[in-house]
Order: C-alpha cells, then sequence, then structure tokens
C-alpha cells in the first residue's frame, strides 16, 4: 500500500521536474575581456593571475606545467584567445567546465581516436581504491574522485573507497577533500586497476583549498538533509567546557535542537529523542549520555568522521523517525605512533595510536575519566564532621574506545572496534543507626567486527557482526541497628538491560559512473531485561521475611533488507530512489514495514540546486525516558500488541547555493507526520517504575513543519556557520486535550545557532557558540476553582458545601511558554610546539554572560505566607573551564 | 527512594541551581462559571455555583455566585424548575427530590454566560456488608470489611465505596481518626486492582495499593461480570498509642453514574500528583459545557458496624485496689487494656509480675512506684507509674 503511493508520488514528481526543465543558457566565461602583460613568468603563475583577475578557475596537473615560462602581451583580447596563446605555446590543450578552465598535455593524435574501431570505444574499465590521509594513512570518507574529461565524479564511501568505470582512454583524475591539498593524476586506463592515493593537510593557515570540483560534486549530489562534520571541521569547532563533544556540535545545526539545559537530547525537526538513531562504526549505540546527559559518549578525540542525516533518508539506514548520526572512529595510525593526553577541572583523558605493523595493522585506543569524586569526597567528608549523619555523594564516569585496522591486501580489510563506557554514582548517608546507602551504573558496551571485501572492481562488501549492550542498575540498601542487633535491613535493587545481538551484510556496486547501487540485508536479535527485586531481612543472618523479584525478559527479532540506487538521471539530474524493508517479531506479533526513500536533485548551475526528498521511516523500539532529562532511567522498550511502531512521512525540499567556494547557503523547508508516537498518560511519573508501562502510555499523531537556513563559511581565518530555524510541531492524542493538537514540549518557533571559529595564527585561535531557542512549553494550572472533593475529611459531614475544595484547572495540556533560552560560550586555545609535541591550552567560558535560563516553571510558595508564585529554576550559570593537553 | 534519587542526582549534578521569579499569566478574560452538585437520591436537589478565578487569588472559595438563574428538569419535562439561593452559592428547593433512574438537566445563567449540564442518576441497586475482622501487625491495628454488590452484568454500573472508622471514645469523639489508612487487597480472581490507582503501587514492588482517598472504584479490570465481592481494610497507625475507645465503622456504598466515576478518578490523580515536576498535570473532567465543574448524581447505600473493643487497645483505665493498707497488706492492680497486650509490672520493692491484673503483697511500709510496661505488636513499650503508700 505504501509502495503504490509512493510509486505515484514519484512518477507524478518526475514528470513535473520534466515539463518544467528549462535550458539554462550560460555565457562563456571564455568571451571575458581580458588584458594581461607576462614578462617570462612561469605558465603556473600565469594562470594565477589570470584567475585572480577574472574570477575562473583554473585546474591542472602540477607536474604538466612544471617548467613552463610564458610571454605575453595583450590589451583587451578575448580570455579564448589568451588562453590559446599560453596552451599552444606549452603544447598543453584545455577544456572548459562551469567556471574552470582545466589544463592538459595535448593529445598527440587526435585523429587516431576516431578510427579506432567502435567496438574498441565501448570498452571499459574500472578504477577502484582507497584515498587515505598521506601522514597517518586514516581513510577518508565523503573524499572527491573527478574526471576531468567526463565531468563524472563519485565519493569514497564510509570505508574510504571509491569505485569509477570509464570507457577505456587517458584521463586527468582529481581527488580532493575539504581541508587537504588536492591532486590531480594522469590516469591511462587500459585495463582495470587499483588505485589508492593520499592526500595531504593544507596548511591551516593557508587557504583551504576547495576546488570547483569539490563544489560541483557536491551539488550534482541527491543528498540533501544532511551535515557532514568531518575531522577537518570537528577540530576546527569551538570546545565546550574543554569537551569536543560531537553530539553538542550536532545540536547547533539547524533543524535540531538539544532540548533542555545541558542536555545531549535531541530534537530533529519535531521528533522526540528516542528518534535517532546513533551509530558507532556501524553499530547501534542506546544511550550516549554521560554525567546525566551533560556530556556524551562520544569522544571527540576518536572520532573520525560523522554524517547527520534529518531527512532525505537513504534506503541503507533505518530503524528510526527523525535521524541517523552515522559516526565513524578513527583507525588508528599505519605509520608512527601519535597519541594525546590530556586534563581539565573534571576529567582526563588519553588517546593513542600507531602502527602494529607498519602499513597493515594500526589501533586507536582512546579514554576518559572524571575525578569530580576524588575532589568531592574528601570536602564532603570535612565539611560534614562533627555532624550528628554523614551523607556523602559520589559520581565518576569513564569510557574507552579501542580499534585495531588490519589490512590483508589491497582487497580485503578487517577492523575490530569496542566501546565500554559507565557511569557511577553512590551515596550513604548515616545517622545514628540508621543507614541507607546504594549506587547507580549505567552503561554501554559495544563491539564490532567488520570485514570489507572488495568482490570485483566494481562490488565492494562489507560484512558487520555486533554486540550491543547496555545496562542500568539502582541499588539501596536501608539498614537499621547496629552490627551486633539488626532491627531491619531492605535491600532494593532495579536491573535494567539492553542486549543486541547483529549481523549484517551490506554492498556497492558501481556498474558505471551514473549508478551507486547499495544493497544489504540485517538481522538485530534486541533482549529486555527489566528486574525488580527486593528483600527485607529483620535479622543479619535469617532469611529474607519478605521478597519480590520479577524479571521477564522480552526478546525481539528485527530484520530488514534494502535497495537504493543512487544515479545521475538526466545530465542535471540525480536520483538517489530506494526501498528499506523491516520486520519485527515480538511476543507471537510481527510487523513489517516498507518504506520507499527518494531524493533528487537538479543541479542548476555548477554552484547551485535545488533537492527534494521524500522518505518514510519506521521505528520498533521506543524509549520511556523522563521529559526533558537525560537520566539513565530512561528506559528501550519494544513495539506490543497495544503500542504500535511508530512511522512517520517527511517530504523536504531544499536549495544550496555557493558563493564564491568560500560561502554556502542552505534553505530546507520539511513537512514531517508521524503516527504511534508515545506520551505518558497525564500524572504518569518514569520513576514510578517500568513494570508494566504499555499500559501508562498513550499513543497519538505528531505533525512538525519548518524551515531552515544555514549560511556556512568554509575557508578561511574564520570558520563557522550561522543557522536559524522556523518550525511548528504539535501532538495530538485522542486522551490528551480532548483529542485537540497540542504543541509539543519542544516546540519552537525560532531556534539560532551561531558556531565560529578564528584561527588568529598557528598559536592563537577562538571560538564562539551562541544559541538562542524560542522558549519551551510547559502546563500551567492558570486559574483554580471550586470543585466537589472526594477528601475524606468529608464523608462525615453532609451537605455540598463541606464538600468543596478548591483544585487547580489545567485548561490544555503545554499552554505556556516559558522565556526564551539563549547562552553565548567562549574559546580559546593557545597552542605552542614542544621538542616533543604540541601542547595546548584551552580555557572558555560556559554561557558567558551567566543567563539564567529556564529549566523547570513552577507554581510555588513563598516560605513566609501563603502567597503563590511563579518559579523559574535555572542549571548553570557562568562556568569557565580550563584544559591542558599535549599532542605528539 | 524515588525522591531520593532525584535529589541525589540534582545534588550532584548542579554545582549552583538558581531560581528568580516569573510573572504569572494574565487570564482575566478566561475566568468561568462553575457548577457543582451531587444530586442524591432521594434527597433534595443541592446545586453550588460559583466562578474561578486567577491561581494566584487566595480567595478562591469565596467567588461563590448569589444571583444567578439556575433552572432544573427531568429530561421528560418540558418545563424547568427554578431554585432559589439558600445561602453560600447554594441553591435548592425544598420540594424538589431527585429520582432515581432518571436523567436531569440543569441551566444555569449568570450576567452574560450561560451553561449547561445533564446526568443520569442511577436506579437502586442491592449490596449486602458481610462483615469485619480484626488483626493486628506491627503497623497498628487493621480491620478488614467485606462488601458484596450484586451487578447487572447487561449493564455498565459503577459503584463507589467509601469507609471510615467513627471513633466513639472520649479523646477522639468529636471526628474520626485523620490517620487512618485504607487499602484494598487483592482477593480471589474477582479483584486484582482498582484502575484508579494503578500508579502507586508499581513502584514499591509490592502488592498492595496504597488509598490515599479511601475508595474503591468499581468496575475494576477483574470483574466477575456478577457480583463485586470487596475485601478492603482500615488500618490505624496510632491506635497503639490511644486509649480504650470504641469504634464504629461506616461502609458507604454508592452506584454513581459513569461521569462521577470519571470525575473522581480525575481528581484522584490529580491531586495524587499535584506539585510533581516529572509529571503531567491530570486535567480534572467536567460534563459542564462551557463551563467547569460536575452535574452528576448517585444512589446510596449506608452501613454501620459497631466495631467490638480491641484485644490490642491500650489501658484507658488503671485501678489500684486497696491502696493506702497497713503493711504487711495486699494490694490489687487492674487495668481495662486489650488482653492481647504484654504486660509487666514492677511494684517497686523489687518484686514483678506479668499478669495483666495481678495482686501483690506488700510487706513494709512506705511509698512505693509500681510501673506498668505494655508492649504492644509493634514492639513498642508504653509506661505507666502509679503511686502506691503502705501505711
Amino acid at each position: 500500500m505504501y509502495y503504490d503511493k509512493t510509486m505515484k508520488i514519484i512518477i507524478l514528481f518526475v514528470v513535473a521536474i520534466c515539463l518544467s526543465v528549462n535550458s539554462f543558457s550560460q555565457e562563456s566565461i571564455l568571451d571575458k575581456q581580458v588584458s594581461f602583460a607576462f614578462e617570462n613568468i612561469t605558465l603556473k603563475e600565469s594562470l594565477k593571475e589570470i584567475e585572480k583577475k577574472t574570477g575562473i578557475n583554473t585546474a591542472f596537473n602540477e607536474k604538466i606545467v612544471k617548467g613552463k615560462q610564458v610571454t605575453l602581451s595583450v590589451e583587451e583580447a578575448l580570455l579564448s584567445e589568451v588562453l590559446d596563446a599560453l596552451v599552444q605555446s606549452n603544447k598543453l590543450s584545455y577544456e572548459v567546465q562551469g567556471n574552470t578552465v582545466i589544463i592538459y598535455r595535448k593529445e598527440q593524435e587526435p585523429q587516431e581516436e576516431i578510427s579506432k574501431p567502435l567496438i574498441k570505444k565501448l570498452e571499459s574499465y574500472t578504477i577502484s581504491g582507497y584515498i587515505t590521509d598521506a601522514q597517518s594513512k586514516e581513510t577518508l570518507i565523503g573524499a572527491n574522485i573527478f574526471v576531468t574529461q567526463t565531468s563524472q565524479g563519485t565519493v569514497t564511501n564510509e570505508y574510504g573507497f571509491y569505485s569509477i568505470t570509464l570507457p577505456e582512454g587517458e584521463y586527468q583524475i582529481s581527488f580532493s577533500y575539504i581541508g587537504y591539498q588536492s591532486t590531480m593524476q594522469s590516469i591511462s586506463l587500459e585495463q582495470d586497476m587499483i588505485y589508492s592515493t593520499s592526500l595531504t593537510k593544507g596548511n591551516s593557515l593557508e587557504e583551504v583549498i576547495v576546488t570547483d570540483d569539490e563544489v560541483s560534486i557536491r551539488h550534482m549530489q541527491s543528498k540533501m538533509s544532511t551535515h557532514n562534520l568531518s575531522m577537518e571541521k570537528l577540530e576546527s569547532m569551538p570546545v565546550l567546557m574543554g569537551e569536543r563533544d560531537v553530539i553538542k556540535m550536532v545540536q547547533l545545526l539547524p533543524g535540531i535542537q538539544s532540548g533542555s539545559e545541558g542536555s545531549t537530547g535531541l530534537y530533529v525537526r519535531g521528533g522526540g529523542p528516542d528518534q535517532n538513531l546513533i551509530l558507532l562504526d556501524g553499530v547501534p549505540i542506546y544511550n550516549v549520555n554521560h554525567m546525566f546527559g551533560f556530556l556524551s559518549t562520544l569522544n571527540g578525540d576518536a572520532i573520525k568522521n560523522a554524517e547527520v542525516y534529518k531527512g532525505g533518508f537513504p534506503a541503507r539506514y533505518g530503524g528510526r523517525l527523525s535521524s541517523i548520526i552515522d559516526v565513524r572512529l578513527k583507525e588508528g595510525n599505519m605509520e608512527e605512533i601519535h597519541g594525546n593526553v590530556s586534563m581539565g577541572l573534571i576529567s582526563g583523558k588519553f588517546n593513542l595510536e600507531g602502527p602494529i605493523n607498519k602499513g597493515k595493522t594500526s589501533f586507536h585506543i582512546s579514554g576518559r575519566r572524571t575525578w569530580i569524586d576524588a575532589i568531592t569526597t574528601p570536602i564532603q567528608k570535612a565539611v560534614q564532621s562533627g555532624n550528628r549523619y554523614e551523607e556523602l555523594n559520589a559520581y565518576f564516569f569513564y569510557d574507552l574506545n579501542a580499534k585495531i585496522n588490519l589490512r590483508f591486501s589491497d582487497k580485503s580489510r578487517l577492523y575490530l572496534s569496542s566501546y565500554h563506557g559507565n557511569d557511577y554514582l553512590k551515596y550513604r548517608y548515616t545517622e545514628n543507626q540508621f543507614s541507607e546507602k546504594g549506587d547507580l551504573k549505567w552503561g554501554n558496551w559495544i563491539s564490532s567486527l567488520r570485514w570489507n571485501y572488495q568482490l570485483a572492481p566494481k562490488l565492494f562488501s562489507n560484512t558487520t557482526v555486533y554486540h550491543s549492550f547496555y545496562n542500568f542498575s539502582f541499588n539501596d540498601i536501608l539498614t537499621q541497628g547496629t552490627t551486633t542487633v539488626l532491627d531491619y535491613k531492605d535491600i532494593y535493587s532495579s536491573n535494567s538491560k539492553m542486549r543486541d545481538y547483529g549481523a549484517k551484510i551490506d554492498f556497492n556496486f558501481l556498474p558505471t559512473p551514473n549508478h551507486h547501487i547499495r544493497f544489504g540485508a540485517g538481522a538485530t536479535q534486541h533482549r529486555f531485561t527489566p528486574t525488580v527485586n527486593f528483600k527485607s531481612f529483620e535479622d543479619g543472618d535469617g532469611e529474607p521475611i519478605e521478597t519480590s523479584s520479577s524479571a521477564e525478559p522480552t526478546k525481539a527479532i528485527e530484520a530488514s533488507a534494502y535497495i537504493e540506487n543512487d544515479m545521475y538521471l538526466l545530465e542535471k539530474f540525480q536520483l538517489n530512489a530506494g526501498l528499506h524493508y523491516s520486520q519485527f517479531h515480538v511476543d507471537n506479533i510481527s510487523y513489517s514495514r516498507l518504506q520507499p526513500r527518494l531524493a533528487l536533485s537538479y543541479q542548476m548551475t555548477d554552484f547551485s540546486s535545488v533537492k527534494f526528498s521524500y522518505s518514510q521511516m519506521t521505528q520498533f523500539l521506543h524509549l520511556l525516558s523522563s521529559p526533558g532529562l537525560g537520566l539513565p532511567t530512561d528506559l528501550w522498550v519494544p513495539s506490543t500488541a497495544n503500542v504500535k511502531p511508530q512511522h512517520s512521512i517527511q517530504y523536504a525540499l531544499g536549495y544550496t547555493h555557493s558563493l564564491n567556494k568560500t560561502f554556502e547557503i542552505t534553505i530546507e523547508g520539511y513537512y514531517k507526520t508521524m503516527q504511534n508516537l508515545l506520551e505518558y498518560k497525564s500524572g504518569f511519573n518514569i520513576f514510578t517504575g517500568s513494570k508494566d508501562w504499555d499500559s501508562k502510555v498513550l499513543t497519538g499523531n505528531g505533525r512538525s513543519y519548518g524551515a531552515e537556513i544555514l549560511l556556512e563559511k568554509k575557508k578561511g581565518k574564520t570558520t563557522g556557520w550561522i543557522g536559524y530555524t522556523w518550525s511548528k510541531t504539535n501532538r495530538t492524542f485522542s486522551e490528551i486535550s480532548e483529542g485537540e493538537s497540542f504543541p509539543y514540549k519542544y516546540d519552537r518557533r525560532h531556534d539560532v545557532s551561531v558556531a565560529i571559529t578564528h584561527k588568529k595564527s598557528d598559536r592563537i585561535d577562538f571560538g564562539l557558540v551562541w544559541v538562542y531557542g524560542t522558549g519551551n512549553t510547559y502546563t500551567l494550572g492558570t486559574s483554580n476553582y471550586s470543585a466537589l472533593g472526594a477528601g475524606a475529611e468529608n464523608l462525615v459531614a453532609d451537605g455540598l458545601l463541606s464538600q468543596l475544595l478548591t483544585v487547580n484547572h489545567t485548561p490544555n495540556r503545554n499552554n505556556q511558554r516559558a522565556p526564551a533560552y539563549h547562552r553565548l560560550d567562549l574559546s580559546v586555545n593557545f597552542h605552542k610546539q614542544k621538542r616533543r609535541g604540541k601542547r595546548t591550552w584551552s580555557v572558555g567560558l560556559y554561557n558567558a554572560y551567566s543567563r539564567q535560563n529556564p529549566f523547570t516553571v513552577s507554581i510555588a510558595q513563598r516560605t513566609d505566607s501563603d502567597e503563590i508564585y511563579l518559579k523559574q529554576t535555572s542549571l548553570l550559570p557562568i562556568v569557565p573551564f580550563v584544559t591542558y593537553s599535549f599532542t605528539f | 527512594m524515588c525522591n531520593k534519587l532525584i535529589l541525589v542526582l540534582f545534588a550532584t549534578l548542579v554545582l549552583n541551581s538558581c531560581t528568580k521569579e516569573l510573572p504569572f499569566p494574565d487570564i482575566k478574560s478566561d475566568l468561568q462559571l462553575v457548577v457543582n452538585s451531587y444530586l442524591i437520591a432521594e434527597n433534595k436537589a443541592e446545586i453550588h455555583v460559583s466562578e474561578s478565578c486567577h491561581v494566584t487569588d487566595a480567595n478562591c472559595e469565596a467567588k461563590f455566585i448569589s444571583n444567578a438563574i439556575v433552572q432544573i428538569r427531568k429530561s421528560t419535562d418540558s418545563q424547568y424548575t427554578v431554585l432559589d439561593h439558600q445561602s453560600d452559592g447554594i441553591y435548592t428547593a425544598e420540594d424538589y427530590i431527585i429520582d432515581s433512574n432518571t436523567e436531569y438537566h440543569v441551566e444555569v445563567e449568570h450576567q452574560s454566560r450561560k451553561v449547561t449540564a445533564q446526568c443520569q442518576i442511577p436506579k437502586q441497586f442491592t449490596a449486602t456488608y458481610i462483615g469485619s475482622e480484626e488483626t493486628v501487625s506491627e503497623w497498628g491495628i487493621v480491620w478488614a470489611f467485606e462488601v458484596e454488590i450484586e451487578d447487572d452484568p447487561a449493564q455498565e454500573n459503577f459503584y463507589l465505596i467509601e469507609g471510615y472508622i467513627e471513633v466513639l471514645g472520649a479523646s477522639r469523639s468529636q471526628s474520626f481518626e485523620e490517620e487512618v489508612n485504607g487499602y484494598v487487597e487483592p482477593r480471589s480472581s474477582h479483584y486484582t486492582k482498582d484502575p484508579n490507582t494503578e500508579n502507586s503501587a508499581i513502584a514499591a514492588g509490592i502488592d498492595y495499593i496504597e488509598y490515599p482517598l479511601r475508595r474503591i472504584y468499581l468496575p475494576d479490570n477483574n470483574f466477575n461480570g456478577k457480583t463485586y465481592n470487596t475485601k478492603f481494610y482500615i488500618k490505624d497507625n496510632e491506635l497503639h498509642r490511644e486509649r480504650f475507645e470504641n469504634y464504629k465503622a461506616h461502609i458507604i456504598v454508592k452506584s454513581v453514574s459513569k461521569e462521577l466515576y470519571d470525575y473522581e478518578k480525575s481528581l484522584a490523580k490529580n491531586r495524587l500528583n499535584n506539585g510533581d515536576l516529572f509529571a503531567e498535570p491530570e486535567l480534572i473532567y467536567t460534563n459542564v459545557e462551557s463551563g467547569l465543574g460536575i452535574f452528576v448524581g448517585y444512589t446510596v447505600l449506608k452501613f454501620e458496624d459497631d466495631l467490638p473493643a480491641s484485644q490490642y487497645s491500650l489501658p484507658r483505665n488503671i485501678d489500684i485496689e486497696n491502696g493506702n493498707c497497713i503493711a504487711p497488706c495486699t494490694v490489687k492492680f487492674s487495668s481495662d487494656g486489650g488482653p492481647l497486650l504484654n504486660y509487666s509490672w514492677d511494684f517497686g520493692d523489687g518484686n514483678t509480675s506479668t499478669e495483666p491484673n495481678p495482686e501483690h503483697a506488700y510487706t513494709a511500709s512506705g511509698e512505693y512506684e509500681a510501673v506498668l510496661l505494655i508492649s504492644e505488636g509493634s514492639g513498642d513499650i508504653s509506661s505507666y507509674i502509679l503511686t502506691v503508700t503502705i501505711r
């Protein structure tokens, strides 16, 4: 049913686009009038001069222009004449593409080609390989490969692999990646070949080279509603509280909100915090919170690349409604050992990478540990010494990322990666013979084994087996009595475990440069184990007088298969069409959904494009969470007979324009509907437990629409972006507000984020983040009235009057709006090159102008009178931070 | 435990939390007409009319309206009967008696506002009070009451059972015990849990349900389709500290309209979670069109049970017989405490006894301090000091 409807939409859309195609005539850049006077300068210099004066771009292989001198003087000549003169004297030739002049070696006998038999011309060969960083041999994700002769290009996949099939011949192929110096390679393609190359990082102070090809390729791609956070970009982002936190950066993108203060929750295009799939090397991670959401579990030092999708989802992804964050971890330097140690006010971390077997095997390991507990515990002890009671609270977290990468051959690679992290909170309270102690512990453990294998020149495969484990436990022991005489002892423990075992296989098939076909399948077994144990003792050695426990693991199987084709339709159209099919089995219930995906782009000019996407997403898992807080009590639960899978349909339309290679502006609009969303029943509190959860939730629908503008500056000393989002999000539940729509808690009309870094010199750089958002909604009973009460005191007395009591009247859910949220964060990094490496001092301020941002708004009563008032509670005022790090 | 958890989380996390006052939203135009009534079958009609007030207004109880036009009619009547303002916003007519199994309509007009509502008074029903049973635990005395309601499964009926203990003794004669807590316990397959209080018990991990309002709403999830046989409990944590008293149980069974059932449920939930930052407030049900309040009714059956004297009550009086005698002589001690308590006497001359009402012979003259220690099931000990003068 979904499929039929979608096909209709696709056909209608394609027809509409075809009918409205205009030919965009372009004035040739060669007709420009120019004046030049070159005297014995190198060809390279002359071309740079032309670039400067005319605004065109030139592309050439350094090798072919080397050592060539020119002398030329013209007045008001056509650019074509100038170029003709330049190339002819040097036995070169050129070609124009958009705003770019490509210089190449003159073909010796062009006539010969024509005389070749036709059948021979059609013979095609494939060139494939990996693109890596020249220094570390770390593979580059999303690097561009552009064939100048055919104007065709491709990008490396998530493993740095590319493949392009071309007719036999001589080609100039450029390899480029943002922040790196691009290279141009002459390749004579006579057979299938493997060509892996390395790119060198651009000097940070020089202008980062962005080639036109790169810009052009970006406009050619159908990908939309997507943001790439490359290593380069991550490194140039401002640090927040001394941590380079990728989730916090994602929150600064338009269309993505952070919920409440400090939280790592993501609210993407009106979706909930449970609708984001965060993949760590392809493996889903279920809880990304450290420190109750103030930090994410993703250690910035270990991350190579993060791709954020908020719409236009490719068919290879599935399982969540609102976003996919595909995080790829560093593989480790293949050449030499490097590392980094840093210490901040609350935590310390290290990062070490290097070869095990040079060029073949490498490792990467990074870890963090907070030491707040080491500081706070003695303070608490000192402050409370001599008190009648003693109360101690301690908190810490640690995490560890480790990865090993083996290169068996040019065609085969193996990756073993693992993440392990835990948060601990311990508390103890003692007073006389009474004591209460307990701990709270939560963490993830993820391992994956991936094997890349190039089955054929055009066919790349990746097989993944993984394990993802999330555990939350809470223990509390109450004791009354002494060690010899125990009055009573109650032991309460609750545990919520979620374990996934999964396997998947993905294929990339690139038959021609115009088609990139991906297909694959996977299956995951989920096991959910919520456990509650309670034991009560009357004496130390005795049997418990009261016990209760519950542990009923639920098993579910989620399976999916997909196929997508990223293809060039007509010359300027690219279409990514795909289908994602998923199935879910739990307790004899089975759900299956076919989800069509479509993304279409039309390249208006080399520098601008219009894009459209349509996607359907299904989600079988739900998150029971405490609203607004990133608490570990958040619990993942499967769909059941009562709670059906969540489903969404999203349309997005966008326009991207690159202004003189430095700036890029993207404008997007989206419309999204969501079904079977969860809300707690009124009055339900997450802290009252997870048993029978599906009778405590309501399901309903949601709708969100909005517009996003992103202005990005990609090169220069100052880089960064300004994002603005206008959006409207509401929810409709038949049992809330009598089925009337009400605004979502995080319905945010205006959202602005500014993230800027300025590199003053190699020694100093500055970072600035400013965010502004319309206040969150909340529910407030604005009036009181007399109601007939069921107060027990009224049972005895007769008459209506005695039963009247004053109640608070709440007209509608989320009927009020808290004050706006805004915050400025500043940071400065001081770098210094030492003999053995580079040291960096980072200092900064979180919430620099100490804005009291609303965390909760509630009615409160004054201590000295009956008068009530509206109280806003804020969390973090201005917080300074300092971090020292040393990189070698 | 859960509140403790939240506190600890925040204490650890929040380096410095700050609060500030925000202005209240102005809602003058949103103030609504409120109509309240519990129409009781075979009683006269009483309707209370008031106006809602701003949340900061402390005098909300005083916002009754005395000059409204209040009219009531049965659905079968074509004419309304006007109710007169009696006092404090209550409108009534002495001769307007509510019939069971009848639908009523009300119309209230005040200034430019007019609200309407309607409700069905349930028909008469049959219920039997089976009896009570007393037990003691460390938490105090618990009475169990059993009630059976004959229901017609063909119809969707709703019941409400309320109970309270009236203290007839002197020290608390004016009202019933406020500390009484009621709770219901699953009983056979007829009863699992009350839909109204399903939220509260789960966290505790135990089966019984704390019952804040001492009310039981039926039907529940495990209705056998024919009769409700409900056992419910009222416990008194404070009882063992009190003097000997007589108690009377009042059990009230109401057959209520669907609106009342929904209203009471929403009200109970609203009050249970009032002020909880982490829960959305429950909206209070209303069936008054374009206004607030509730226009509902019920038929009622009341039962009374004079509870036998408690076996665990502490003594109200302690008597000394033949005190002030000339040594050597025998003094008789007695108390009216419950027979199941543990007594421990210290006569002040080195002799002791564990008899509830012992006799003791003093051999020498003098002033003796006799001490009675009574230990209860809970382990609590009460002590009484008596002075005996032997001449």
